[in-house]
């Protein structure tokens, strides 16, 4: 088995329907409106979910957070847990690609093999939930689009660039997700999906933790490759900011589409600041009024 | 978890292997449950006070080893000490991986528990070796194999997977333990004066533990039995109804 595949030679059944990963929008610096909208069409939407958003306007619907009861709403949690459980896979490709790429790497102990194989057991059961989640809010797999830009912008050949891209950030992103259908499941009174998150997101805690472990343990002394870690974090954190569309703190804008899950962070390891530069990381957005 | 016959791993939904194949996410033996008894915080609780009831334990053992003056007894308890020990080091890992920060977190479930534990505990002198046996052997080992056991099928097997992992090691160490410790009972106490001192120690053991709840208080054992049944007989002129409804939908 070789090392270090590339996003294309996922394997998958031909019922997932791939598009191409937005690479000039996600690494903008800068994005309009349109933009925005145009891309999440893409990535979030099936033919069901875009007319929806032309009848509505696609910033209108991206703009707030959806509720339970609202008319949008079986298709919008359908499309997240489409858009999770394929997340997940790719987050268990990721990891398990992890215990694989690096075991020529003497200077990498034994644990770090551990945790990515703990995590390879983890992101199993989440496909697992997920796809039982999906059954629940009556989706079917392939109903929605897949994107593989997790996996494209989280995997590096550097095992210290590996875990941030995967655990600091892929696994960030998930927790801010998994925080908002927490909610989102709490007000629907639904507890077969929040009580079935929170363990997923308790999950997600530790591979978090395990990422900012290892990314300091393996940088440690390197002041240059450090410096290279935190660039390649800041460029992943930027791509999923999702066009700066995450980005809000809890609390302060509940109506907001994403909200960083803070407490689960901080739980986590993230300091303030790391929470601040998160939330800075998305691209200045023009035509935002 | 059951699959339905549009989207299940059944043959319909199964051409061969490779692309083809539109399996679920699941084997199709899968028949786990994605929902269990209790929500994180909630087993959370419960791990710190096992973690409590295994620490306690692990100590006891340690401290009678040099209590105990038959040979065999005591090199019986210095594993044990080590296996409670490392029960209380398994849940320590599980605490921060349900969101609870301090690991270390470890605490009785109620007062009365405490004086169980106490009590269990309390036999110090060299003639007392079937009383430290029974409170063991035949009172908490018991205790924990029921209540290991109750957790073990009622959390929820995907969820909650790594706690159902955790606990299967405990219950085979505690397993071994258990006809390990009645087989030196049995040896120890042949006499019936023995046999009725250590029925009175378990008995006294027992009410203080009925008294607790169980190492996680009341809600220790408890809760509906939820076995999957198959749907209710239909019979009768329903059945009748059923199958003219059936003829109609097949011309």
């Amino acid at each position: 088995m070789k090392k270090f595949m590339t996003t294309d030679e996922l394997a998958r059944d031909d019922r997932f329907q791939r598009t191409p990963v937005p690479l000039d929008f996600l690494m903008a610096e800068e994005v309009t409106v349109e933009q925005i909208e145009e891309t999440m069409k893409t990535l979030l939407g099936n033919e069901e979910m875009k007319e929806m958003m032309e009848q509505q306007g696609a910033g209108a619907f991206l703009g707030r957070r959806v509720r339970p009861t609202d008319d949008e709403a079986p298709i919008f949690i359908k499309s997240n847990m489409h858009g999770i459980f394929m997340g997940e896979m790719q987050a268990l490709e990721a990891a398990g690609r992890s215990a694989w790429d690096f075991t020529d790497d003497e200077q990498l102990p034994w644990k770090f093999q551990l945790d990515m194989a703990r995590q390879c057991w983890d992101e199993t059961r989440h496909v697992e939930i997920y796809s039982a989640l999906l059954d629940h809010v009556d989706g079917r797999i392939g109903e929605f689009n897949e994107n593989l830009f997790l996996f494209e912008f989280g995997c590096s050949d550097d095992p210290a660039e590996r875990v941030v891209g995967v655990n600091r950030c892929l696994e960030g992103l998930a927790l801010d997700v998994f925080n908002d259908t927490i909610r989102f499941g709490k007000l629907a009174d639904d507890d077969c999906i929040w009580r079935s998150v929170d363990y997923v997101a308790a999950d997600e805690v530790t591979h978090v933790r395990f990422g900012q472990v290892w990314s300091k343990a393996l940088t440690e002394n390197d002041p240059e490759r450090r410096k290279k870690v935190v660039e390649f974090q800041r460029k992943v954190d930027r791509a999923f900011s999702l066009g700066g569309l995450r980005g809000s703190y809890d609390g302060a804008n509940q109506e907001a589409f994403l909200p960083l899950a803070v407490e689960l962070r901080k739980l986590a390891g993230f300091s303030d600041q790391d929470i601040a530069e998160v939330a800075g990381a998305g691209p200045k957005i023009k035509g935002n009024g | 978890m059951t699959a339905t016959p549009e989207t299940g791993n059944g043959a319909r939904a199964v051409t061969g292997y490779g692309p083809q194949r539109h399996a679920l996410a699941y084997p199709y033996w899968d028949r786990r449950r994605l929902m269990g008894q209790w929500t994180v915080e909630e087993s959370v609780e419960r791990i710190v006070n096992y973690k409590w009831c295994e620490q306690r334990l692990s100590a006891a053992l340690g401290g009678w080893v040099a209590t105990i003056p038959e040979l065999d007894v005591k090199t019986l308890l210095g594993p044990h000490c080590y296996q409670h020990a490392w029960h209380a080091d398994l849940w320590r890992q599980r605490l921060p991986e349900l969101k609870e920060p301090d690991e270390h977190r470890a605490e009785p479930a109620n007062e009365a528990f405490v004086a169980f534990m106490d009590e269990l505990t309390s036999p110090d002198d060299a003639d007392l070796t079937v009383e430290k046996l029974v409170g063991v052997y035949r009172v908490m080992i018991p205790h924990l194999l029921a209540v290991y056991t109750f957790h073990q099928r009622v959390t929820s097997d995907i969820v909650d997977a790594p706690t159902v992992r955790i606990l299967k090691f405990m219950l085979d160490d505690d397993h071994e333990q258990l006809v390990q410790g009645e087989m030196m009972i049995q040896d120890l106490a042949r006499s019936p004066e023995l046999r009725e001192r250590a029925g009175k120690w378990q008995t006294h053991l027992d009410v203080l533990l009925a008294r607790s709840g169980g190492v996680a208080g009341e809600q220790t054992l408890g809760g509906r039995a939820e076995i999957v049944m198959p749907p209710k007989a239909v019979l009768g002129a329903a059945l009748r109804e059923l199958r003219e409804q059936q003829e109609q939908a097949a011309t």
